[in-house]
């Protein structure tokens, strides 16, 4: 009897989450600032506003910016002209010829923390309550070596629970940074806010190791079946 | 009569059509050719909101925006649920994931659903769904539609940020609910003399904190608030939650962003709400206004107005543009609709850009409120040939011939008279 409704459970478990969308994976074009849209604007909408605005007036984009405050968008103002200047310049009227971008010289997970990431987990890991978990402290850093970086490749939406406190916010997928960059973003993470008596325990991540992952593309579903497996080891 | 007759377009053609809007909408979200291969992997309709048909035009995957093809669209006298279009302003994947649905409310939602009715009142009071289900409900037969339906066409003259939407951000619906006027006046909360604005606010939150609500502000004492109603069903079933269910206010002639979904909170109010979704979008600048020169940065209540009724209008789904049909006898068809204060009194289809006029046959038999539907036959030679379509109402309203002469910064209320290409062969 506990057996099948633990089975019932798991079922129901699936068919919430069946329905739930994949990543909408739109791109927008890359230049200095790109990242900073992936990581400041699919919170709230997928990238298909952006990328559908393209020629949208230096003004208009100005505009665009500031109405996003009224929505809850919070950055800093030298995020906010990286994010104008990418915006006019390669989704503006006159977008220059794309070009490869030449790989920055050194990778700070530091630099990737606070560009990426602080927004919704807090500058200083402490998450928001009732949407986002915190970093500083979360157990789902250390269950598992990989879950972390599976977490950043696939992103990671529907409730749940840590350290007794549930969640309901929406992590996109940040497939859009580099294997170095994740790699060193997760290894500053795990490093950080008292977290690194833990973290002496784990191999960091190395950019092979989200190599590999990049190509097995996890569904909603499959990420909380991973994240149940995991806290029950 | 729930489907209308478009008998003379094989399926074949449906196809190519379906597939043209497609192949459009894929493109308009590539900005560059690796995107052209991601846009394969779209999650679908379907996918984002349960129960909707995986053909409809995806506007915003995380928002769950989508729009209905026209060749789908014009087959139903009531618009089903499976291919409504769909606004909503918050993530349908996070904490609102509940709305993403078409299946209604369950049974213990329902039970358990309170509005609170409060504002310059001496008497608040609270209302159970439930108790709004037993009470006499009337029948409201209304157009619904985004203030930003036909935007894409603006982007003639200049982009504006927002969904692409082309004519598919509408429906024509058959809500039931109860009548608010009376209601209100039957709940004795002795409002203040000053009270001029009805507030609605409903359960969806946004997904960050501090980001403006969905909360918007209508005049009591406009035509239309008379008819206004606390919806409970939606084309004879309870709302599918995804459309507001179990109770959404139906102001009948208003843009759907008027028409609050999961209503919790009525107030009655001297002022309209300072959130930003009422204040700094979902407005009309009052002049005309030039790209670059005039952003929605600049709107404000002085130079603007709220996107509260439909602008008159008037759209042609046969044939769809860039068909081809049999030369000779060839049936014009579509629908028109405007606020509802006054009828439409006409509309007029021509040939030869606006040069000359004929009068199209209009059946208005679902009310003021609802799609009329216009047709006329026209005898047409193999070729080329543009159908332009334009109605106006009792008060002399009308669109304009250039659509573009209402550009404005947010891209809302298009009204332009439809211009609709295809071939006779």
């Amino acid at each position: 009897m506990e057996r099948r409704s633990s089975l019932h459970l798991f079922v129901a478990a699936l068919l919430f989450f069946a329905g739930s969308a994949r990543g909408a994976g739109i791109q927008i074009p890359e230049g200095p600032g790109s990242n900073l849209v992936y990581a400041k604007c699919q919170t709230c909408h997928d990238l298909q506003y952006v990328a559908d605005a393209k020629g949208l007036l230096p003004a208009q984009w100005k505009a665009v910016l500031a109405s996003m405050n009224d929505y809850g968008l919070e950055i800093s103002d030298q995020e906010k002209s990286t994010i104008l200047n990418y915006l006019t310049t390669y989704l503006g009227p006159n977008p220059p010829p794309a070009k490869p971008e030449a790989q920055a010289a050194s990778i700070d997970g530091k630099t990737v923390f606070q560009q990426s990431c602080a927004t919704c987990h807090g500058a200083d890991g402490q998450g928001q309550p009732g949407y986002f978990p915190p970093l500083a402290g979360n157990p789902d850093l250390f269950k598992d070596s990989l879950f972390p970086v599976l977490v950043v490749l696939n992103g990671i939406s529907g409730p749940i629970t840590v350290e007794g406190k549930s969640y309901n916010g929406s992590m996109p997928a940040f497939d859009h940074l580099s294997n170095t960059e994740i790699a060193a973003v997760i290894n500053f993470i795990r490093d950080g806010w008292g977290n690194g008596s833990k973290a002496s325990q784990m191999k960091p991540v190395a950019p092979e190791l989200v190599a590999q992952q990049r190509n097995h593309a996890l569904s909603p579903s499959e990420m909380h079946a991973r994240r149940e497996n995991m806290e029950s080891k | 009569m729930d489907s209308r007759d478009y008998g003379h377009l094989n399926r074949r053609t449906f196809l190519q059509v379906a597939g043209t809007a497609g192949a459009a909408a894929g493109l308009a979200s590539a900005p560059g050719g690796r995107a052209l291969a991601q846009a394969a992997e779209k999650p679908n309709a379907a996918e984002i909101i349960q129960g909707k048909s995986p053909e409809m035009i995806v506007y915003n995957a995380k928002l769950g925006v989508m729009g209905t093809p026209l060749n789908m669209l014009r087959e139903h006298r009531f618009t089903p649920a499976e291919i409504l279009y769909n606004r909503t302003h918050f993530p349908v994947d996070g904490v609102n994931k509940w709305v993403a649905t078409t299946a209604p409310a369950d049974r213990e939602t329902v039970q358990n659903w309170t509005i609170l009715v409060s504002g310059l009142v001496q008497r608040p009071k609270t209302l159970k769904v439930a108790d709004l289900e037993q009470m006499d409900l009337v029948k409201r037969i209304s157009v619904m539609q985004c203030a930003g339906n036909g935007r894409s066409y603006y982007w003639a003259k200049a982009k504006t940020p927002g969904s692409g939407w082309e004519h598919g951000g509408m429906g024509n619906l058959s809500w039931e609910g109860v009548l608010l006027k009376p209601l209100l006046k039957s709940l004795d909360l002795s409002p203040s003399d000053s009270v001029k604005f009805l507030t609605t606010n409903g359960k969806d939150v946004p997904p960050v904190k501090g980001g403006a609500d969905m909360i918007k502000s209508v005049h009591l004492a406009f035509p239309q608030l008379d008819d206004a109603i606390l919806a409970v069903r939606m084309n004879g079933k309870p709302i599918p939650t995804i459309h507001g269910g179990p109770v959404r206010l139906i102001i009948p002639g208003y843009y759907g962003n008027m028409c609050v979904k999961w209503v919790t909170d009525l107030m009655l109010m001297d002022e309209p709400t300072p959130s930003a979704i009422m204040q700094k979008t979902y407005r009309m600048p009052l002049m005309q206004v030039e790209p670059g020169k005039f952003t929605t940065q600049n709107l404000t209540r002085e130079n603007s107005d709220p996107t509260y009724g439909f602008r008159i209008m008037s759209v042609v789904f046969a044939p769809l543009r860039g068909q081809t049909v049999k030369a000779g006898e060839v049936e014009l068809k579509g629908v028109a609709w405007n606020d509802g204060v006054v009828p439409l009194t006409q509309v007029r289809i021509s040939l030869d850009q606006g040069k000359s006029w004929q009068e199209a046959e209009v059946d208005n038999s679902d009310g003021p409120y609802a799609w009329y539907h216009w047709q006329k036959s026209v005898k047409l030679d193999p070729g080329d040939h543009e159908v332009w379509v334009c109605a106006t109402d009792a008060w002399g309203r009308s669109q304009p011939l250039d659509g573009l002469t209402t550009w404005n910064p947010g891209g809302w209320s298009w009204h332009g008279v439809d211009r609709v290409g295809f071939k006779a062969a």
